[in-house]
């Protein structure tokens, strides 16, 4: 993508040092369109210090941040558009709501050059569309967490900014919540169509509201593409630990089958062969399979007559309800974790100790690398 | 809800309540030892009204001048990230340990009348030794550390973040100093102020050397005691202890005074 095209571009050389103190380097180059991208990755992969290069709280090392009208940074041309200049909103992880001031006046904050009724109309208006014209008068020690995010949201919004940055905005709040801020995001969004950064290491979250999702892992980016591509079919280890591949299986290729588009891998530490799809290795080839604890099927007797290729015996170690989900441990000669519904669990009658089958599709084993 | 202490804290609270009795016991014996009926007319005395003038003018010019320029001080130490800071923290504290006596000493040496700064003060016509300008310089010198740690430490409870904030909402540095960082780190701020305005009405040291006259109220006092003894002194120290309960009530209004253990600008802010 050439940078015409691009509603932002962010391309960043920064050193930075994370939180045990071993510094690494930040270096990404990304065309951002307008919409929603999501920026996921572990704590301490450089999200954050990413967000602040592009808000202009620190200053990168080298390279160029630019919209398609207004650049932020260019080393090469010496420039560094100051923060107050750049008309970023930013949602920082703590909301940095100002503790003096009541819900109005932190959202009419960054409007002090308009007139006092501009102002009110302004954030009345995105109040309302916020649902929280009711509370404009308390302080924010006198609203719940949910609200807090929205008047933070109303309050970076209301400037009308280029770029919206969110640094994990809604980590501590539960999902019905979230959901809603989520919907009333993307309604204003439709209208505005900027870029908006969404920073988080919740799968649900990316999968919930991305449209593109880029993986950052130690300064650099290890994959992007829609939640879909790149969560679904991790490549990476990394990747398929964050995208919540709850079964992650050291293994040794023992057998390549070309003609089936499949290869048999032993799982290490055991006696249990695991077909899977074939990629480009040798036999004896090391391997990481990641298997997604909803995608294994369980049987409580042998299961016949399937299309799948794995069946694994083995006996239920412990079973417990987490939710809505309940997470059954089994013992295969590997330890595999399913999720089944509490229905499922009520109609097998599964207790600790019970025999039972496990079901994988080849295409549900994932090759990490 | 009553609370009783640990039995742990035995031995702590004896040796501590000795002390504490022996703070307290002299200010108590005061108030028995004043003679009360004499000290409407002691301190209505022409020269210790004139010393009570003297002092509440000076401390209030040398508050106001400590608070404008010791406040972004204070803001500069907590926040900007240069070079030799810690130094320059460091700097701030000498006046508080040094004995006021030879900060005294000091100033007369550059602004006596034949000082580097004093000379060239002189030339204008303008003198500053004896005066109630050397007073302020005293009383500045002496107690404006206490301005600068306060805000500093007033500032630094700041959360960042909320100045970060400030500044992708469109604030210049000074904005955002004047919306956020000044009325969060106030009430800190002017705990601070007052303790360095009780600090200057009983300066003594320095200004005894720097400005003997016009006599402050310590100064006065120390007239009194050497010239007409004990008893003399007692109703301007009763005066000056009456200022400091005072100061010490403001502080605890503020809600911020160091021994109760909170950090200036932590809490909560109080909001009307």
């Amino acid at each position: 993508m050439n940078p015409g095209e691009a509603a932002l571009l962010v391309r960043v050389r920064k050193q930075f040092a994370s939180g045990g103190g071993c510094g690494f380097q930040l270096e990404v180059d990304l065309a951002l369109s307008p919409g929603i991208t999501i920026l996921f990755g572990p704590s301490g992969s450089g999200k954050t210090t990413l967000l602040e290069c592009v808000a202009g709280l620190r200053r990168p090392e080298a390279g160029l941040i630019a919209t398609h009208d207004r650049t932020f940074f260019d080393a090469a041309q010496g420039i560094d558009l100051p923060v107050a200049q750049r008309a970023i909103g930013y949602l920082f992880q703590d909301l940095a709501l100002f503790p003096h001031l009541t819900a109005r006046e932190n959202i009419e904050y960054g409007l002090g050059r308009l007139a006092r009724t501009a102002r009110r109309q302004r954030s009345r208006a995105l109040a309302e569309s916020f649902h929280i014209g009711h509370l404009l008068e308390r302080y924010p020690r006198q609203i719940s967490g949910g609200e807090s995010q929205r008047v933070a949201l109303a309050r970076a919004l209301v400037i009308e900014p280029r770029v919206l940055l969110l640094d994990e905005p809604l980590s501590g709040l539960d999902a019905a919540t979230k959901s809603k801020i989520i919907e009333d995001l993307r309604a204003w969004n439709a209208a505005q169509r900027i870029p908006i950064v969404y920073v988080t290491h919740g799968r649900e979250e990316v999968l919930a509201l991305g449209e593109r999702v880029v993986v950052l892992e130690a300064g650099r980016v290890l994959a992007q593409g829609t939640p879909q591509e790149v969560l679904e079919a991790p490549r990476h280890e990394a990747i398929a630990q964050l995208a919540g591949f709850e079964n992650l299986f050291d293994a040794t290729v023992r057998a390549l089958h070309p003609a089936q588009g499949t290869m048999t891998c032993r799982l290490q530490g055991s006696e249990v062969d695991l077909e899977v799809p074939l990629t480009r290795v040798e036999a004896g080839a090391r391997a990481r399979i990641a298997v997604r604890a909803g995608d294994i099927l369980l049987a409580t007797v042998p299961p016949t007559h399937l299309s799948a290729r794995n069946v694994l015996a083995g006996t239920l170690a412990s079973i417990q309800q987490m939710g809505v989900t309940v997470v059954a441990q089994v013992d295969c000669g590997v330890r595999v974790e399913v999720h089944l519904t509490p229905g499922a669990r009520a109609a097998l009658e599964l207790r600790p100790g019970l025999a039972v089958w496990l079901v994988l599709k080849t295409h549900s084993c994932h090759l990490a690398a | 809800m009553r609370r009783r202490m640990e039995y742990g804290f035995l031995p702590f609270a004896l040796l501590g309540g000795v002390l504490l009795f022996y703070l307290a016991a002299p200010l108590l014996y005061l108030l028995f030892q004043v003679d009360w009926r004499g000290v409407s007319a002691a301190l209505s005395d022409a020269r210790a009204v004139r010393a009570i003038r003297v002092s509440l003018l000076t401390s209030t010019v040398s508050t106001a001048a400590m608070t404008l320029l010791g406040v972004p001080l204070g803001y500069v130490l907590a926040r900007a990230r240069f070079r030799g800071r810690r130094f320059l923290t460091g700097l701030v504290f000498v006046p508080m340990v040094l004995p006021p006596l030879v900060g005294g000493v000091l100033l007369l040496l550059l602004f006596g009348p034949y000082g580097l700064a004093g000379a060239r003060f002189e030339a204008h016509g303008i003198t500053l030794v004896n005066s109630l300008k050397g007073i302020v310089l005293a009383q500045v010198f002496v107690a404006a550390p206490y301005v600068v740690i306060a805000a500093r430490s007033a500032f630094e409870a700041v959360d960042e973040q909320l100045e970060q904030a400030a500044a992708t909402l469109g604030d210049s540095r000074w904005r955002t100093f004047r919306r956020v960082s000044l009325p969060l780190a106030w009430p800190g701020i002017a705990a601070g102020v007052t303790l360095a305005w009780v600090r200057t009405l009983g300066e003594f040291g320095a200004t005894l050397v720097v400005a003997y006259h016009p006599n402050t109220v310590p100064v006065f006092l120390w007239v009194q005691l050497t010239g007409e003894g004990l008893s003399a002194a007692l109703p301007l120290a009763l005066f000056l202890v009456a200022l400091a309960a005072v100061a010490m009530a403001a502080i605890f209004l503020l809600g911020r005074l160091p021994l109760t253990g909170t950090r200036p600008g932590r809490e909560p802010l109080r909001i009307p």
